[in-house]
């Protein structure tokens, strides 16, 4: 029954998870807890929130999945969801500590390369945290989901036009403050 | 410059993996506790409701209680001396006896 539900598609899932099936959504759970935590977690910063939102968002899953339509895909709605979620969060909290930036490995052959872009990439993590929510949330979507433009424009509810200007206005602050280093 | 700027994004965000593994397995954790009710529309949460009361309709009398109501809605419509289909033309010529019946008089003209 659990191989059934690992591998049945994710409309299916939802269905029988809409029929109390908890079997199917533990499955869906799974599935997508790890992608969600992900999100989450490049739009608040914050490992913890993120798994806050995670648990939140997989609740919702089971308390709305009776009223789920499936017009759209499942992991589109899952993701607007998340990003709601993520962007309500934000707007509660108004601050959350910036998360120590894990180690980044670089390719470059001597340490003096290694520990510029090193330099560089937690520049470019604390200029990201520093963006407005929306702003942050449109470049994870971008680049992080690899949505295209229309994509996010769902996810964050809004148009391509409005989407376009997030991320123009979101690269300019990450220039502004990366400054030197970008030219 | 801006395709700096999209170079330096796209290897910073893939080299955020997904969620790590103790994260995902504290979240299935956390979800593995009772889980809350689902939230149904009025439809899907009345027969439950009426179940729950004893109160389930039974078919067969339904249907017996919708043919006796419309049977009443076209004894009703046609009468018990009256055919179904023939309740339209007695309307008919009720309709065409108006012209008798607000008839002026002869002598003053006057209308009832």
């Amino acid at each position: 029954m659990d191989e059934q539900s690992d591998e049945a598609p994710d409309e299916v899932l939802m269905a029988r998870t809409a029929g109390g099936d908890e079997r199917a959504f533990r499955a869906l759970a799974r599935r997508h807890v790890p992608h969600v935590i992900a999100l989450a977690r490049g739009i608040l910063r914050n490992g913890a929130d993120a798994e806050d939102v995670a648990q939140e968002a997989m609740l919702r899953v089971w308390t709305h999945a009776p009223r789920w339509k499936p017009i759209a895909p499942f992991r589109a709605w899952l993701r607007r969801v998340v990003v709601n979620l993520c962007l309500d969060r934000k707007r509660k909290i108004g601050f959350s500590p910036l998360e120590a930036a894990g180690d980044v490995v670089d390719a470059a052959p001597d340490a003096a390369a290694r520990r510029e872009a090193r330099d560089e990439e937690r520049q470019l993590d604390v200029a990201i945290d520093r963006l407005p929510d929306r702003q942050r949330a449109a470049i994870v979507l971008t680049y992080h989901e690899g949505l295209s433009n229309a994509q996010t424009a769902e996810a964050l509810d809004t148009t391509v036009k409005a989407v376009e200007t997030l991320l123009v206005r979101a690269k300019q602050a990450l220039r502004e403050a990366l400054g030197a280093k970008i030219d | 410059m801006s395709d700096r700027m999209d170079y330096l994004l796209s290897r910073h965000f893939a080299r955020q993996t997904d969620g790590d593994d103790h994260a995902a397995a504290r979240v299935m954790t956390r979800l593995t506790h009772a889980l809350p009710r689902q939230k149904t529309g009025l439809i899907g949460y009345l027969p439950a409701v009426l179940l729950n009361l004893d109160l389930a309709p039974a078919w067969p009398r339904v249907v017996a209680l919708a043919a006796c109501a419309m049977l009443g809605f076209f004894v009703g419509l046609a009468g018990f001396d009256g055919r179904i289909d023939d309740a339209n033309a007695r309307y008919a010529v009720a309709s065409s006896d108006l012209s008798a019946v607000f008839e002026p008089e002869t002598l003053t003209g006057a209308r009832p």
